[in-house]
C-alpha cells in the first residue's frame, strides 16, 4: 500500500514538473510561431517546385536531344540506305537463312549494324533481277534457327552479257611460222 | 530468275533427300512433306548454284547442307 502512495506521489510530483517546465506562450508568441512555420512550408514548397522545374525541364531537353540524335542517326541510315540500294552488288546479313521467304538485311558499315528497313527477303531480290553471288556462313551453330550467313547479291544485267558482232575484234592474222632449218 | 533453298541432313549424293524450311524467327522447322532430291529437281530444271555445309561434322550420316537452287 505504503509502495502504490508512493508512487502515485512521485507521479504527481513528475506531472507538476512536466507542467511547470513548459512554459505558456502568449498569443503574439504563437502567432509569430505560426507566421514562422508557414514562412518555412511557403519556402519549402517553393523549392520543391522550383526542383520540380528544373528536372522537368531537364528531361525536356534530354528528350529532345534524344530525338534530334535518333533524327539524325536516322537521316544517316536513309543516306546509307540509299547509297547501298543504288547499287548493283549489295551485301545482305540474315540472322537465320533457311528459306527464300527469311529475312535479309543490309548493313550498316559505320556501326556494323544491320539496317531495319531494309529487310527483304531472297525472292524478293531474285524478282528484282538479282543473283545470289556469294555467299558465307558466319555462324558456327549447326541450329536452323542460328543459320547466320552474309549473303553477297548481284544484278546481272544481262544485255550487257550478249555479244554483239560489232563488239567482237578480229585477231589478227599471225604470219606464217618460219620454215623449219634444214 | 528463280531461288528455292533447301536443307539436307546428309548431302552425300544427287540421290540425298534434301527439305525446304519452314521460316520462323523463334524455331524454323523441316518440312518433311517437301522431301525432294537433287537428281529431281534437276529434272525440273532446278541448278545447284550454292552449298553450304552448316554443320561442323566430317561425319557423312551428318553433313548438314544448305543448298540453293535456281531456275532460268
Amino acid at each position: 500500500m505504503d509502495t502504490i502512495i508512493g508512487w502515485i506521489i512521485i507521479g504527481v510530483v513528475f506531472y507538476f514538473f512536466v507542467k511547470k517546465k513548459k512554459k505558456k506562450l502568449s498569443p503574439e508568441q504563437i502567432e509569430a510561431q505560426n507566421k514562422k512555420a508557414a514562412q518555412e512550408k511557403a519556402l519549402r514548397e517553393k523549392k520543391a517546385a522550383q526542383e520540380k522545374a528544373l528536372r522537368e525541364k531537364k528531361a525536356k531537353d534530354d528528350l529532345k536531344k534524344t530525338q534530334e540524335l535518333i533524327k539524325i542517326r536516322k537521316e544517316k541510315e536513309k543516306k546509307i540506305l540509299l547509297e547501298l540500294t543504288n547499287s548493283d552488288e549489295r551485301v545482305y546479313f540474315s540472322y537465320s537463312f533457311v528459306s527464300v521467304k527469311s529475312d535479309l538485311y543490309l548493313i550498316n558499315s559505320l556501326n556494323n549494324k544491320i539496317i531495319e528497313s531494309s529487310k527483304t527477303c531472297a525472292e524478293k531480290l531474285y524478282s528484282q533481277g538479282y543473283k545470289i553471288v556469294d555467299i558465307d556462313k558466319t555462324g558456327k551453330s549447326a541450329q536452323l534457327e542460328a543459320f547466320n550467313f552474309v549473303i553477297r547479291f548481284s544484278k546481272i544485267d544481262k544485255s550487257k552479257l550478249k555479244l554483239s558482232s560489232k563488239n567482237i575484234k578480229k585477231r589478227k592474222k599471225l604470219p606464217p611460222p618460219p620454215p623449219p632449218i634444214p | 530468275m528463280q531461288i528455292e533453298v533447301y536443307f539436307s541432313y546428309s548431302f552425300v549424293s544427287p540421290n540425298s533427300t534434301i527439305y525446304k524450311v519452314k521460316d520462323s524467327s523463334y524455331k524454323p522447322t523441316i518440312i518433311e512433306t517437301t522431301a525432294t532430291t537433287l537428281k529431281d529437281l534437276t529434272k525440273k530444271g532446278w541448278r545447284l548454284s550454292h552449298a553450304i555445309k552448316t554443320s561442323q561434322s566430317a561425319q557423312l550420316e551428318s553433313f548438314n547442307f544448305l543448298l540453293v537452287l535456281e531456275k532460268e
